[in-house]
């Protein structure tokens, strides 16, 4: 046997561990010994496909963590997501050198996510590209409402784990969106809306096959004839010379319209309308009452006229009566 | 009439596959007996260490860790290359550039990685062993053990097992590092992405379990490789043209179970650990 080329094999050993130590630290093995970390959870209503134990957790893009657990909660058949936020993500100075800037402690990071909550701040499942992949985002989303409901989902510090708010994933709600049109379009009688539509159709081409239409189509080209040749007679008639001594006299017309209108309003003005029309109402008073008086006398000539006939009716039955008098009434 | 029933019975399938049935049962026999016996001198070396024979075990450490190591570093940096070309052009074509340090560190670390080192290692470890102990045997070196009361499988196949198991995880741990080396510079040279952002992404997507994972593999893959190895040399027979065959068959099976220990385990894997 070959003795053994122990240099080159201390260094080979040398190597591989150097490696695997390297490795090792980058891959950040030992972390979780040294890092602070803070414990968050939160409830979501809708699935969770894409997002598993490890998935990221962002705060406005910035990774702080990722996801420690996923279950189920039976009562509410809502999703708890547990969170592990790593805190020297957070710094609190401004300007200074963030490699020695110390990180916030736990409590001051639940006070914080307190303070931004009232803010607005709430969680979010997002996808992450198109793989299918999913992480939960912290951020302050306009327009959105975070859900409070229920005492279990108050935002909050519980049992050493804070509890943020969520709200629904753009694609929940817009599958929640596009459920709702749906609906509303299955609701839509496109069955009757066909048949009136092929009924009108019909209509419409019963009147388009009628012959009056043809003949209503003849007189009006015809119409239109006649209208085209008017058009034509007036435009040789009407030469601009012609249109504008016309229009010079119709502007001399109406001047002295306007002349005979200023007149009459004087003329209407000087003329004493009430008390002429004062007049004239005591006249057709006047003539009203002549003629109710003349009614009385017609109907006393009348009582007159009868009481000449029944005298000459009795002169005529007894003209002794005009030597004798008027005798008495027989029994 | 009968000779040539004979004849027709002889090279009936039937025959034939009885045959090989014969022939994996008693391999498969002699792989279990092989098995124990190697247990059996594990057990007794984990007992008496001082027994254990160093010189030669640091001597199989020289010959399959640093003697091994350019070719399996070349290797794996060669497949990282080829993968990240494979997976830079498809990945491109949908967007998705960003996880190509990911799909490759994964692959390289989780797979490739502990699958080519042993691959390597069968052909340059594995093979010596089987030739090694088969040579032996048709030297009649191991019957002389054997006669001397020494127990071959302790004698021979202990400083095998202890080189191929401490020398392939460290291998490994290079050729994954060389792997991820050679993705990301195809990242930075056909995606024009920055080594520092590549790192990063590596970083967050090989996770440390990963890691753990390709070395538990690699030390599998190790004790099937030298046992497989040194079992092809003890059932090798006793002429030159036997050592050969025993040679080949030590790589074939090798690579085989090999394999099918990679599938188990990647089963294993991801359904207990990262289900």
């Amino acid at each position: 046997m070959q003795d053994t080329n122990k240099f080159k094999l201390g260094l080979f050993v040398t190597i591989s561990l150097f490696v695997f130590i390297a490795a090792v630290l980058s891959m950040g093995v030992f972390d979780s010994l040294f890092k602070s970390r803070a414990h968050m959870a939160t409830f979501v209503e809708e699935s969770v496909q894409g997002l598993n134990s490890g998935s990221a957790v962002k705060f406005r893009g910035v990774p702080i963590g990722s996801i420690s657990d996923i279950t189920i909660i039976m009562e509410s058949r809502t999703v708890r997501i547990d969170m592990e936020i790593d805190l020297s993500k957070f710094k609190t100075t401004l300007g200074k050198n963030i490699f020695t800037t110390p990180s916030i402690p736990a409590p001051e990071f639940y006070k914080y996510l307190h303070s931004e909550i009232d803010k607005g701040l709430c969680c979010r499942i997002e996808p992450d590209g198109i793989t299918g992949i999913k992480y939960i985002e912290m951020d302050f989303f306009k327009d959105v409402d975070a859900r409070h409901a229920g005492p279990e989902f108050q935002p909050g510090l519980r049992n050493g784990i804070f509890f943020m708010p969520s709200t629904p994933s753009l694609m929940s709600s817009l599958r929640f969106n596009m459920t709702e049109i749906l609906a509303n379009i299955a609701t839509i009688d496109f069955r009757k809306i066909s048949e009136e539509t092929i009924s009108l159709l019909e209509r419409a081409n019963k009147t388009l096959n009628d012959p009056r239409l043809d003949n209503l189509l003849n007189d009006a080209e015809t119409i239109l004839k006649k209208a085209s040749e008017t058009v034509e007679t007036l435009n040789g008639t009407l030469t601009p010379e012609k249109l504008d001594l016309t229009l010079a006299e119709l502007d001399k017309t109406i001047r002295s319209i306007r002349l005979l209108s200023d007149g009459l309003e004087k003329t209407l003005a000087t003329s004493k309308i009430p008390q002429t029309t004062a007049s004239i109402r005591e006249l057709s008073d006047s003539f009203s009452t002549g003629d109710s008086s003349i009614k009385m006398t017609i109907l006393k000539l009348n009582e007159a006229l009868d009481a000449m006939t029944d005298l000459i009716q009795y002169i005529n039955d007894n003209p002794s009566s005009v030597l004798h008098g008027k005798g008495r009434a027989k029994q | 009439m009968r000779r040539r029933d004979d004849m027709t019975r002889r090279n009936s399938i039937l025959l034939q596959i009885g045959d090989v049935s014969c022939v994996i049962w008693q391999e498969t026999l002699s792989l279990i007996q092989f098995i124990g016996e190697a247990v059996s001198a594990c057990a007794d070396a984990v007992r008496r260490p001082r027994k254990i024979r160093w010189r030669e075990t640091l001597f199989y450490m020289n010959m399959c860790g640093s003697d091994g190591l350019p070719i399996t570093a070349l290797i794996c940096f060669l497949t990282g290359i080829i993968l990240g070309y494979q997976c830079a052009v498809q990945m491109h074509k949908y967007g998705a550039d960003a996880f190509l340090p990911g799909l490759v560190g994964c692959s390289v670390v989780r797979e490739l990685g502990p699958m080519m080192v042993a691959i390597v290692a069968t052909g340059r470890a594995g093979s010596a062993f089987a030739a090694e102990i088969g040579t032996m045997k048709v030297s009649e070196e191991i019957d002389a053990m054997r006669t001397m009361g020494f127990l071959p499988e302790r004698f021979l196949v202990i400083p095998k097992l202890i080189a191929m198991t401490l020398t392939i995880p460290m291998l490994t741990v290079i050729g994954d590092v060389m792997g991820i080396l050679g993705g990301m510079i195809v990242g930075h040279t056909s995606l024009g992405m920055p080594v520092q952002t590549y790192y990063q992404q590596t970083v967050e997507w090989v996770a440390p379990e990963y890691f753990f994972e390709s070395i538990f593999k690699s030390v599998v893959f190790a004790v099937v490789i030298t046992l497989t190895g040194c079992w092809r040399g003890f059932r090798a027979g006793n002429d030159a043209i036997a050592v050969g065959k025993a040679t080949t068959s030590a790589v074939v099976i090798s690579i085989l179970f090999i394999i099918l220990c990679d599938t188990f385990l990647a089963h294993v894997f991801n359904t207990i650990f990262f289900g």
